[in-house]
């Protein structure tokens, strides 16, 4: 059978297997955003700051140049965050359940290889979960920003008109889009960590995933001045945005191959083939 | 025929346990072969090693592949049933039959939904919600809609009530014993199977005790019913085993001529489940 | 209808038994189909490869014959071979334990004739 098309039967399985996960919470965020929104406008409720018609958020930060920017790029960063954890809790469980319930016996049954089945698990999580994630934000922000505009435009003459809503919304997840990107690399180290202890861990996966690189952390601060490791390991552990400082020009600058990126890739793969390992060889728990 | 599948000198140690010690078996094709042992006597591990499921020392071959380096090629042309619940409880029914179309070369989807037609099971159905005996009935579904050439079989009836028993050995007749295909099956209740085995293997502590064609069975083992004025002559003539009946004792004799046994009692076909007691010891009782 | 099996004889001799007695009987007549392997194995719940077993004996003695793509058919002849047969085996394997019994129970064949009749 062909891999592109086992992929991608098997991709679905794994949003049959977590409708939660991948849009129901999504989704569920975005209705009640709107929701707030409307129910802002119509009693006046101070969601964003709409009862004060003070919609440019107030942050230190250099991030929006205008209230529409800055109500996307709450959405974008919120949704962004929000997809980030899902992805950790969905590898996490990735291989780890199928053990548990024993229903590796099945799908080691069907004709279809442990790397195609490590390859789907690990791009629902780092890429199609992510993904989800931002687009939703971003048609939450459009229904949001439609609702709070269309409900005060009639107290305020002078308000962002609907296409440049539009484009500042576009502009905005343009740039968050990319940042999503660099994330799937970024974080790909510690993706494959999490999914390599899925695959081998016989119970607590969590336990096992954030203590082994604690006890590192602990091993290494003992013996070394410096923490190498174990301070590249935490640092890919928070998602870009943390990691850079939130700075914008930070974000979304910084060359896409570099060294980093080429240590983060000899990780991954490491990682990634000790993960076809196991799931070749930890069939029970 | 050409070999279908041999096992060759195949062991498995679980640290100090040996659960399989030096096993060599050839099933040939449209063989139907009978695993028979007691708990803990290899059989899981011996199937799971088939599968690719686990390692082992010595050689397997299927179909010509190893299940160890080819094994998800080897799924093209194999199906498994195991005695526990494998299927994904979350999944609906049309859920794993449209995934195990896209995934398997083979399947049909036409003939998984014709053989669910007989049963109580709906499309839109979660697995968790059937109970065991529809759990195995959709399995099977499954797996005869893919096709196979060998099909292995760890206890699929364990726990079912007999009508879903019988059914689910009515289905195996009408749909995929045609002589052309194989089947490989472990279990406790032997009386059902019998007449459809071809080949008896008997296991214990992890090696093979027998290993025949059925009609080589019946022709080395003889049983017989003696009165109980025949039993001492009987019992010089080394018998393999004596129960106790109303009216004497039954007997099972190992490769004993016709005429030795003439007058003594009623001679008759030795039954595999009588066998196997007689051949394990009378303390092994898992076998029914 | 399933057949009553019995623990003395193989399996796929009770069914070429079973099957000779259908012809015997007229139930399949000459240049009739024998039932297919498939519908007799799952029928009488047995491997196919048993059936086939018990079919290819009747073609050993002449009783059926192969259509190629069509099945097994009953021999024209059929009914007398099996006769000749079935009447050399009750001679040789059935008659002399008969025999030995009637004597035990001091019973003549004339006798038994008229009490039976």
């Amino acid at each position: 059978m062909n891999t592109v098309n086992t992929l991608m039967a098997l991709g679905l399985r794994e949003i049959w297997e977590h409708p939660n996960l991948v849009w129901r919470l999504p989704v569920g965020l975005l209705v009640i955003n709107v929701t707030l929104a409307l129910l802002s406008v119509v009693f006046g409720l101070n969601y964003l700051g709409s009862a004060d018609l003070n919609l440019s958020l107030q942050t230190d930060v250099n991030i929006a140049d205008g209230p529409a920017e800055a109500v996307a790029t709450f959405f974008c960063l919120a949704f962004f965050l929000m997809g980030q954890l899902v992805v950790l809790s969905y590898l996490l469980g990735a291989l780890f359940q199928e053990r548990k319930d024993r229903s590796i016996l099945f799908w080691k049954s069907l004709p279809v290889s442990d790397l195609e089945v490590v390859l789907s698990k690990l791009l629902t999580g780092v890429v199609l979960i992510p993904l989800v994630y931002l687009l939703i934000g971003f048609i939450t922000f459009l229904m949001v920003a439609l609702v709070l505009w269309m409900g005060l435009s009639s107290f305020v003459e002078e308000l962002v008109s609907g296409p440049s809503l539009l484009s500042a919304g576009v502009l905005v997840v343009g740039d968050w889009l990319f940042v999503t990107l660099k994330q799937m690399w970024w974080g790909l180290p510690i993706f494959l960590w999490i999914l390599l202890v899925s695959s081998v861990a016989r119970s607590q996966p969590l336990f096992w995933a954030l203590g082994l690189p604690l006890v590192g952390l602990l091993i290494e601060s003992s013996l070394f001045s410096q923490t190498v490791v174990s301070s590249w390991f935490w640092a890919h552990a928070q998602p870009l945005p943390l990691a850079a400082g939130f700075d914008h020009a930070e974000l979304l600058g910084g060359p896409m191959i570099g060294p980093d990126s080429v240590l983060s890739g000899v990780v991954a793969l490491v990682l990634g083939a000790l993960t076809m390992l196991g799931r070749r060889y930890c069939n029970e728990i | 025929m050409m070999p279908f599948a041999s096992i060759n000198k195949v062991s498995k140690r679980f640290g100090q346990h040996r659960a399989l010690d030096g096993v060599s078996l050839e099933i040939p094709q449209g063989g139907v072969l009978g695993l028979i042992g007691p708990n803990g006597a290899g059989k899981t591990t011996l199937l799971k090693a088939m599968l690719g499921l686990s390692s082992f020392e010595g050689e397997i071959d299927i179909l010509g592949r190893s299940p160890r380096r080819s094994r998800h090629e080897l799924m093209q042309s194999v199906g498994y049933i195991s005695d526990v619940g494998i299927l994904p409880s979350w999944m609906r029914v049309d859920q794993i039959i449209q995934l195990s179309a896209s995934v398997h070369p083979n399947f049909s989807e036409l003939k998984a939904w014709e053989i669910l037609e007989h049963t109580q099971i709906q499309p839109k159905q979660k697995i968790k919600t059937l109970s065991k005996g529809m759990i195995t009935q959709l399995h099977l579904s499954l797996v005869l809609a893919m096709d196979v050439k060998l099909l292995i079989l760890d206890e699929p009836t364990l726990g079912l009530d007999i009508v879903y028993r019988s059914q689910f050995y009515q289905q195996l007749l009408e749909t995929f014993l045609d002589g052309r295909r194989t089947l490989v099956i472990s279990t406790h209740q032997v009386e059902e199977i019998e007449s459809l085995l071809t080949h008896l293997v008997f296991i214990e502590h992890g090696r093979l005790r027998l290993s025949e064609t059925m009609d080589d069975v019946f022709e080395r083992f003889s049983a017989l019913d003696a009165p109980s004025a025949s039993l001492a002559t009987v019992r010089s003539l080394g018998p393999l085993s004596e129960t106790p009946t109303l009216t004497g004792a039954s007997f099972i004799f190992d490769s004993i001529t016709a005429d030795a046994l003439e007058g003594l009692g009623e001679r008759r076909r030795v039954g595999i489940a009588e066998l196997f007691v007689g051949m394990m010891g009378p303390d092994l009782r898992s076998v029914s | 209808m399933p057949i009553a099996w019995n623990d003395k004889e193989p399996i796929y001799l009770q069914i070429h038994q079973y099957l000779a007695q259908l012809i015997l009987e007229g139930v399949i007549g000459p240049g009739e189909p024998l039932p297919s392997v498939r519908q007799l194995a799952v029928e009488q719940h047995v491997n196919p490869l048993t059936v086939s077993k018990a079919m290819q004996l009747l073609v050993e003695d002449g009783v059926a014959f192969k259509r190629r793509g069509l099945g097994m058919f009953v021999a024209d002849d059929a009914a007398e071979l099996l006769r000749v047969e079935l009447r050399a085996r009750f001679l040789r394997e059935e008659w002399p334990s008969i025999a030995r019994r009637l004597s035990l129970l001091g019973l003549s064949l004339a006798d038994l004739l008229e009490e039976k009749l």
